[in-house]
This record gives C-alpha cells, structure tokens and sequence, in this order.
C-alpha cells in the first residue's frame, strides 16, 4: 500500500468512526465510494501505472475499498443503533390526558328506538311509519271507539281547527295498513303520538310510541304472550318475567295490561319501580273483530294481536331518566352520557 | 271509585284477605290501587278506566258478583227479590202523580220508574248509612239524599228524589229541552239548555237533567215531607253529549253514560224505599208508575262454537270448563251441537260476540293460565324500511363529525313565531292547547334548535357546539286539510375561536376569519353528502326570491344546495338578526336538509373505481382572483382544462392571491413534472 493510500485509508477511518450521524456518514460514503468518490478516483490512475504495478495497485486499492465500506457499515450500525437506544431512553407522561376527536352523541330515543326496530325485524316484522295527523276515522271511529264513547275519555286528545287532530297512539295505523293489504300482517309502527296533557316529570302533550300487530290464520291470544316475552327478553333482558292482567280497550278483545319485572332490580323491588319489582309496560289484546270487519278482513277466517308501548317510556325505564323533559330541552349534559 | 269490603261481604261469602282478593281484582278485572282500614271496615280503592264497558261494576253488588267468579264463591244477589217484592201503597191517597207513558221520550229514556213518598222526617241518616258514605268518599247530607245515594252505590242504579209539593201540577214529563230553556242545576249553576238535552219537566218547567243532576227547584230541603223517587235508564250517548255540553260529570252520569242495566231501576226503587220507610219514616202513597220503552230486559243470546274459544285463546277447554268458568258470571249454557249458546244476564249487556266470552273464559280462569306460543311464521321477510334506515345512517355520519342529536317540542307558541318572523306563515292550530307554547304545529326547526343553542351556551358555557335535529314538519297545503309532513335535518354549528375546528389541515386551526369558519362548516355539509355517497350536488348563489329563501339565512353569507338540479336544503351564516334575537355571537352557521331528497339519492354501495398504479403528479399555483370571481368558478374551470386534472384543492388565500393544489393522474403511466407544468400554463391563459 502506498503511502497515498495509507493517508487516505487513516483519515477516512477517522472521520468516519468520528461521524455523528446516519446523514453524515451517508455524505461519506459518497465521498469514499460515490461515483466521483475517492476510490474511483484511485482507480482512474491504474491506466497511467506501468503494466507490472497494476495488480497490486488495484488489489490495495480494492482492499481500501473493503476496509472503507466496513468502516461505513459497522459506523452505520453504530450510529443507528445508539438512536434507537435515544429514542428508546426518551419519557413521557403516560398519564396525560388524551386529545379525543370530536365525537357527537345520538340521542337515547333514537337509541332506544333503533334497538326496538331491530328486534321486530328480528322477528319478522315490517316497519311502517304513519303521518302524524290523522282523521277521527283512523284514528276512533274505526278501532270501536265511536264519537260520544266514555273510551274517548281515556285519552285526552288535542284537536286541530281544521277538524283534524295531531294522533293519539300509533294503532290509527292498524286499519290503514290493513285494509290496503291482504293477511298475513306483522307489523310495527313507531311514531310520535300526541295528548292533551300538562306537562310535568312523567307526563307529556307529546311522546313516543310503538304499534305492533300480526293477523293472520290462527292467531291466538297464547300466541301474544309468546311474542311478547320474546321482545320484551330482547329489550329488558333475558331474564324478564311477565304478568298480564286484564283491562279494556275498545279495539282489542280479550284485553290484557303487561307488566315485567323491573330490569334493573330483576323484580326485588327499587326505587325505578317504585319498590314494587314490577313495571306496567302495555297495552295489548286480540283485534276486536269489529275493527278487523273495518278494515275488511274477515274475523271468522282471521285473528290477531296488537299491542302498543311508549318507546319514551322504555327510554327513560332503561336509562333511569326520572324526569321526562330532560328528553327534549336539548341539554347537552344529559345528551354527552348517551 | 272506592270499595267498602263490609258492603261487599254482604253480597258475598268470602273468607279470603283483603290483599287476596286485589290481587284477583287486579289482575282479572281492575288495578288496585290502594287497601286502607277504615273503623272496622276496609276500603279499597280500584282504577275505574278498565272498567267503561262494566257499568255493572260501579258498584258493590256488581264487584261482589266478580268476586264470587274469581274464587268461585256464592253471590246473595238481591235483584230477583227486591224486583218481585210487592209494594202496598196506602189507598185513597190525596198525593197524585201525574205521567202517562207517551210522557216519557222514548228515544232517550228506555225505562222510568217513580214513585210518591211521604210522611218523610228529613234528618241525619243512620250512622252505619253515613259512615259507610263517608269512607266511600261521598259527603252525608240527609237521610233521603244519603239512602238515594247508598243505593247507589251498593247497587248501581242512581237515584233521585224530587221535593212533591215543588212539581208544578205533580206532573212529570220527561222530555227534550226547548232552545232557549234554562235551569239552575244543584249546584247553583245556571245551565242554557239546547233542544237535544234531556230533561226530567214539570208540567212548566225543567226540574232536572235528566240523569246528570237534579234541579234546585225541586230540591229535597229539611222542610220537605213528601218526595217523588226517580229510578230510571237513560240512553249513554245523549247523556254523555249532554254532560259533556254542559261540563259537568257526576255520580249519575259516570253510571248512564255506560249503559246501564234496564232491570235494575224497579228492584233499585224499591230497597230505597224500603230504606226510606225504615229510616226516614216515609209513607208510600202510590204504586211504581213503570214506564219501558224496551222490548226485553235481558241482552241477545250469544252462540259460540266452543272449539273456537280454544283456539282463539291458545289453550284447550272441554265445552264443560268452559259452561262452568262462564256459569260463575252468572252466564248459563246449553250445547247445541258444536256450539254453546249463552244466557247472557241482563247486567252484562257488554257481552255480545264470541270474541266478548273468550274474554271471560281467559279472564275468570286467569290469563296466567294460557301457555306460551308464538305464531307460525312462513320465514319470509318483510322489506327494509328505507326512510328509517336513511335517518338512521345520517345520524350516525352527524355523530362522527361531532353532533349532537337533539329532540325538541314539535308545538310553538305565537311568542316565538313572532321572535323569529315566522308569524306570517300559515300553521295549523290546535282547538284546545293547554299552555301558550303549544298553540300551534312547527313547521321550522329553527327556534327550537336556536333556544336550544342559546340555553346550552347559559347553561354548560360550552363555546363548540355542533346540534341537529331531524324531525317532521308540518306544512299547511292550499284548499287541503291533510298537511305536508316532511322529515328535514336542521343543524347549527358553533365552533370554538381559540382552539380551532378540530380540522388540522389546511391551516384553518389558528386566526379564524369569516371565510375559513364557513369552509370549515361548509365541509361538514359537504362531508355528509360524501358519506351518504350522494353524487352532483352542489352549492349556488342565494337570494331573497331564490328557491330556498330562510329567514334564518345571512342574506349574502348563504348558498342553496342541489343535488341534479333539485333545490333540497340550504347552508349559510346565521342571520344577523336573529343572532340579535337569540344573543347569540358572530360566525354561527346553519343548515336545512330536506331528509327525503337525501335518502333518495343516497347510495349505500359504492361501486369500485380502479387505483392507478403510477404516482400522480402536483403543482401549486397561485392566482389573484379579480373582483367578483367566485372561487368553485375558478376551480370547475381549471378541472375542465385537462381530463387529466383529478382534483383542486383550494390550499391557502391570503388577500386575493388564491393557491390551488392541482393533482394529476394519467390512468396508463407516469407524468412527468413538465407535462403538469404545461398544462398548469393552460390554466393561466
């Protein structure tokens, strides 16, 4: 090895093991061994050597060549490998406070009306959406409740001055679903409902309500109670128990009052169910076949179920809402926990 | 309606508790709502709506018959006796009474029993009489009015008593008012009469309405000596229009207006006579004038064939089960074939179709009882329910971008419509509102969500408020009485000054100024649009007599948006009006969405475009936008310059040198950078 070449292998040895960082030492390595880089510079001056220097000129030349690209290598090594040792060493408060993305929040109604509407179509049930005002026809006359009946006094119905009125349950729907079509019917209807009520805690003029009904070929009243656990298991849990007692509503016939046991006390007794492990939950019964006959379905060949629940109700049962109003005030410290 | 335990246990052989037998009451008739000792008697108190179909059961004896069914004990029903009991009038009496048959409407009143009493010591009755009262509820006055209204209430059938010597001619007439008649009813109200209303008449004038309240006229006084008893059937329906008419309920007209039980006026009569002479003195001095506009007491026969009442129920009852359940109600049966035909009693005139004796059978046998099915089901599957689903994915691409849903009254009052310049719109209007605030049907979202805002900033001092709602309107439609009810989605956003948008990119994070708050909420629309996959839309100038004109909408800080040229919703800056009106601050910005058209052009499934696979290639350029040049403009013109212009992005304005980010994409190769940059020169010729 020339000394040319010992001076030159010393000092590249040098500033490459003293190098800092990967983006020097990749500065060097196009110094040393880029295609205008010392060693190729080198090896330009082989053609310029006599013939019998050549080979040991080129074998140290290649060998400074190897002995650079070590030197590289082993300081790349090096270099990255104390960075990831820096990076690795660095600290930080885990327990700062994460930056959450904006997130919105759906509102509990529309929740719990999501959970109710899947689990009828779970069951098979088409639903069916109404409009809100409706005609005495649908939503009295034809579900056995003529002008002047007591039955009227049971809900306190609001009246528009055009002689319509804003409805007072879903079941206005029944008698328009079934008479445009032919059984078997199961059907379900959501919707806001309306009542001449003041409001307070537990009462309000406006509310959600769910209809459901099924008509078909033998349809029996064990046949309600059968629908009835499997919803209710599905929206108040599997260990629901059910108790129907008897009550009256012109359309429907037998009649039956559902209470379940209270899903959050499992029916011990707490202060959502008022310590009585039991909560009305709706009203239900066999189609009156004079509404069936309303709706031209013959109630010699056919039967069915319906039965009604307010969905706001449900919400605030499910959710330990104790005061109704705080459903529609917009609040966003009772929205944020849904 | 409240139940004396001691009067029920003379009708009825029962051992059972007082909470055993509302257990049963509760669940096979109606709900119990309270058990209270009283003295030596127990009142319970029952829910009376389950019971508008059971007049019968608006009383003692009536519960008692329940009773007896529910535990399948005997029932002393006193009917049958009181009705056959002969009465002995004393003879040659001086007291007259005055009504012939065609005196009583028929139409209105299908049976009228009177009868003249007298020799009467009005005085305080009995004290088991006037404790039994006022446990029930019911305020003792004297030994008539108290013995007309414990019969009442023991056996359901009300009572009257009218003062003898204050009946004009002691005529009794029982008519429909003329127009222009008046009476004073007792309790001092002074009542306008209308020509449907029933009255019971004197030879004169009206001295009662007929089964509502009796007239002051003829009011039993502690100077009367001779009375003339009514016990009578009136026809529900103008009882009930007339008690509504009036407003005014009682005793009386709660028990007509349910239909009552024909049968029951005579035997009714006669135990408050009978109670009358033991406690009252009382002399009877003429015979039950017994005036029936009926051809039978006793409702139709019923034919039931009893496989059905199985099958309807769910449950299989031997025809013997069932004539023995229905027996218990006092229902007899005979089989005649497959059938049963039912002897229905005259006190349950409710009972008139199968589907009326199925209900008896699963109720007295417990509902308990019937098993558990479900129906059979062919497995077919309804369709989806596409609006339902549509609200449910906006609301779901409103909650990822930071929304709160908010549910709002759906009335509004004249206050708020006025605030908020809505006034002049027609509304529909409700007859009867309780409160000022719901007067009328909304057909805005807007005032609700702006109170909603408002109350939010008070309340919780909250500065980045993003709320919507998606609600029903309604909208009053010319020469039709059905509104229009469509679903539309009304948002507000207000975003926080000193912390940005939540949106990094693009700068937009630190000094906000009016452009960048309305990009920022701009985006949000456009976002939404993208998610539901709606393709062609677009945002166009907006004018006081454009489509979509909003008092709600800054005047020049407002675009209307198309999707295929379909005016559907709108988007802008507050009004600066109604930021006065609801003090609400600078830079808030509104939209409303009409649902229907969104979900209609909706898509749920994206189809695939194909991803190049060379790198595209990007060029900034900068351009000083002249005076009234509108940025979408200048981008649609740019990517109209070549096909292979993918996108442009508006990435920094400062004064009116506007930059755009251009992307080139050719499908097949690699650009390269000079061929962006000739197409970039382009542009700018």
């Amino acid at each position: 090895m020339t000394p040319q070449l010992k001076d030159l292998q010393q000092s590249a040895l040098k500033v490459i093991s003293s190098s800092s960082s990967i983006s020097s030492l990749d500065a060097l390595r196009v110094t040393y061994l880029g295609r205008k880089g010392e060693i190729n510079k080198l090896l330009e001056k082989l053609p310029t050597l006599a013939q019998d220097e050549r080979g040991a000129y080129g074998t140290a030349v290649n060998s400074l060549k190897q002995d650079i690209t070590k030197a590289l290598n082993d300081r790349q090594q090096e270099l990255s490998h104390s960075a990831i040792q820096q990076s690795a060493s660095q600290t930080i408060d885990v327990t700062l406070p994460g930056l959450k993305p904006p997130i919105g929040h759906i509102h509990p109604l529309t929740q719990i009306l999501g959970e109710i509407t899947d689990a009828f179509e779970r069951m098979g049930y088409e639903i069916l959406e109404g409009n809100d005002i409706e005609n005495d026809h649908y939503n009295f006359e034809v579900l056995n409740i003529p002008k002047h009946h007591p039955a009227r006094d049971l809900q306190d119905t609001f009246w528009l001055t055009n002689g319509l009125l804003p409805r007072t349950h879903t079941s206005a729907m029944q008698v328009r679903v079934m008479e445009t079509g032919k059984p078997p019917f199961r059907v379900c209807v959501p919707g806001w409902v309306y009542r001449q009520e003041r409001e307070d805690a537990t009462h309000a003029a406006y509310f959600h309500q769910v209809e459901a009904f099924a008509v078909g070929e033998h349809i029996s009243f064990s046949d309600l109670k059968g629908t009835l656990y499997t919803l209710l298991k599905q929206l108040l849990g599997e260990e629901t128990q059910l108790k129907f007692r008897a009550s009256y509503f012109p359309y429907v016939e037998p009649c039956a009052e559902v209470s379940a046991t209270c899903p959050h006390c499992k029916g011990k007794g707490c202060t959502v169910c008022s310590q009585s492990g039991w909560i009305e939950i709706l009203g239900s019964g066999m189609i009156h076949p004079t509404v069936l006959k309303n709706a031209n379905i013959d109630p010699q060949k056919y039967s069915g179920f319906a039965f009604a629940f307010g969905s706001t109700r449900l919400a605030m049962l499910k959710y330990k809402i104790n005061d109704l109003r705080l459903l529609t005030n917009g609040n966003m410290r009772f929205l944020e926990q849904f | 309606m409240l139940l004396s335990l001691n009067l029920i246990r003379k009708f009825v052989d029962i051992d059972a508790s007082p909470q055993e037998i509302a257990d049963k009451i509760t669940l096979s008739l109606t709900e119990v709502e309270k058990i209270e000792k009283k003295g030596n008697d127990t009142v319970i108190e029952i829910e009376n709506k389950a019971l508008t179909h059971r007049p019968d059961c608006f009383s003692h004896l009536g519960i008692a018959r329940e009773i007896g069914a529910f535990f399948n004990k005997k029932v002393h029903d006193p009917l049958q006796e009181l009705a056959g009991k002969p009465i002995q009038p004393e003879v040659a009496s001086q007291f007259k009474l005055h009504i012939e048959p065609q005196d009583v409407n028929k139409d209105h009143c299908r049976r009228y029993c009177v009868a003249v009493l007298t020799n009467i010591t009005v005085g305080p009755s009995p004290k088991w009489m006037s404790e039994t009262l006022e446990n029930l509820g019911i305020r003792p006055i004297n030994n008539v009015v108290d013995i007309t209204n414990y019969v009442m209430i023991e056996l359901g059938q009300p009572l009257h008593a009218f003062d003898y010597d204050k009946v004009e001619d002691h005529a009794i007439k029982v008519r429909t008012a003329t127009a222009g008649e008046t009476m004073i009813t007792l309790d001092g109200k002074k009542r306008e009469l209308t020509r449907e209303m029933l009255v019971i008449a004197d030879s004169k004038k009206p001295i009662g309405l007929a089964g509502i309240m009796g007239g002051k006229n003829t009011e039993v006084t502690d100077k009367t000596t001779t009375i003339i008893l009514e016990a009578a059937t009136f026809e529900p329906m103008n009882n009930r229009k007339t008690s509504k008419a009036l407003r005014l309920r009682s005793e009386a007209s709660t028990r007509f207006e349910k239909n009552l039980d024909p049968a029951l006026p005579r035997p009714a009569l006669i135990r408050a006579i009978d109670l009358l002479i033991e406690y009252g003195d009382a002399k009877i001095v003429s015979d039950i004038v017994d005036v029936q506009h009926i051809n039978q007491t006793a409702p139709s026969p019923v034919l039931v064939p009893f496989n059905w009442i199985s099958s309807f129920l769910g449950k299989a009852f031997t025809p013997s089960d069932i004539q023995e359940i229905l027996n218990r109600i006092g229902i007899t049966s005979r089989r005649k074939e497959n059938n049963l035909e039912l002897t229905i009693p005259s006190w349950r005139n409710d009972l008139k179709m199968p589907a009326d004796i199925a209900e008896e059978v699963a109720r007295i046998s417990g509902y308990d009882e019937i098993p558990v099915t479900l129906p059979a089901h062919d497995g077919s599957l309804p369709p989806k329910n596409k609006d339902i689903q549509g609200r449910s994915r906006i609301k779901h691409i409103l909650q990822g971008m930071g929304f709160f849903e908010v549910i709002t009254s759906p009335f509004i009052g004249d206050e708020l419509l006025k605030k908020t310049d809505l006034a002049g719109h027609d509304h529909l209007e409700l007859q009867n509102p309780l409160t000022v605030d719901q007067k009328y049907m909304r057909r805005s979202l807007f005032p609700s969500l702006l109170t909603v805002l408002t109350n939010n900033m008070e309340r919780t001092k909250r500065e980045d408020i993003r709320i919507y709602e998606l609600n029903k309107l309604f909208v009053p439609v010319k020469d039709k009485k059905e509104p229009l009810e469509p679903y539309y989605l009304t948002g507000i956003m207000l975003w926080n000054m000193e912390h940005g948008t939540g949106n990094t990119e693009q700068g937009t994070g630190n000094k906000q100024n009016a452009s960048n708050l309305y990009r920022t909420s701009k985006g949000v629309v456009e976002s939404l649009f993208d998610q539901l996959n709606i393709s062609g839309y677009s945002f166009k100038p907006y004018s006081r007599d454009c489509d979509m004109y909003n008092p709600f909408f800054h005047p020049n800080m407002t675009a209307q948006i198309y999707i295929a040229d379909w005016p559907m919703g709108i988007f802008g800056a507050l009004h600066p009006h109604m930021q006065t009106v609801f003090a609400l601050p600078e830079n808030i910005f509104l939209f409303d969405l009409h649902v229907g058209t969104l979900i209609d052009h909706a898509k749920k499934t994206p189809s695939f475009q194909p991803i190049p696979s060379h790198p595209p290639v990007i060029e900034d350029k900068t351009i000083q936008m002249g005076k009234g040049v509108l940025a979408g403009d200048v981008i649609k013109k740019i990517t109209s310059t070549s096909p292979l212009i993918t996108s442009v992005e508006l990435v920094d304005m400062f004064e009116n040198n506007y930059t755009f980010r251009i992307t080139f994409q050719h499908p097949q190769r690699n650009l390269t950078d000079k061929e962006g940059a000739e197409i970039v020169t382009q542009i700018l010729t």
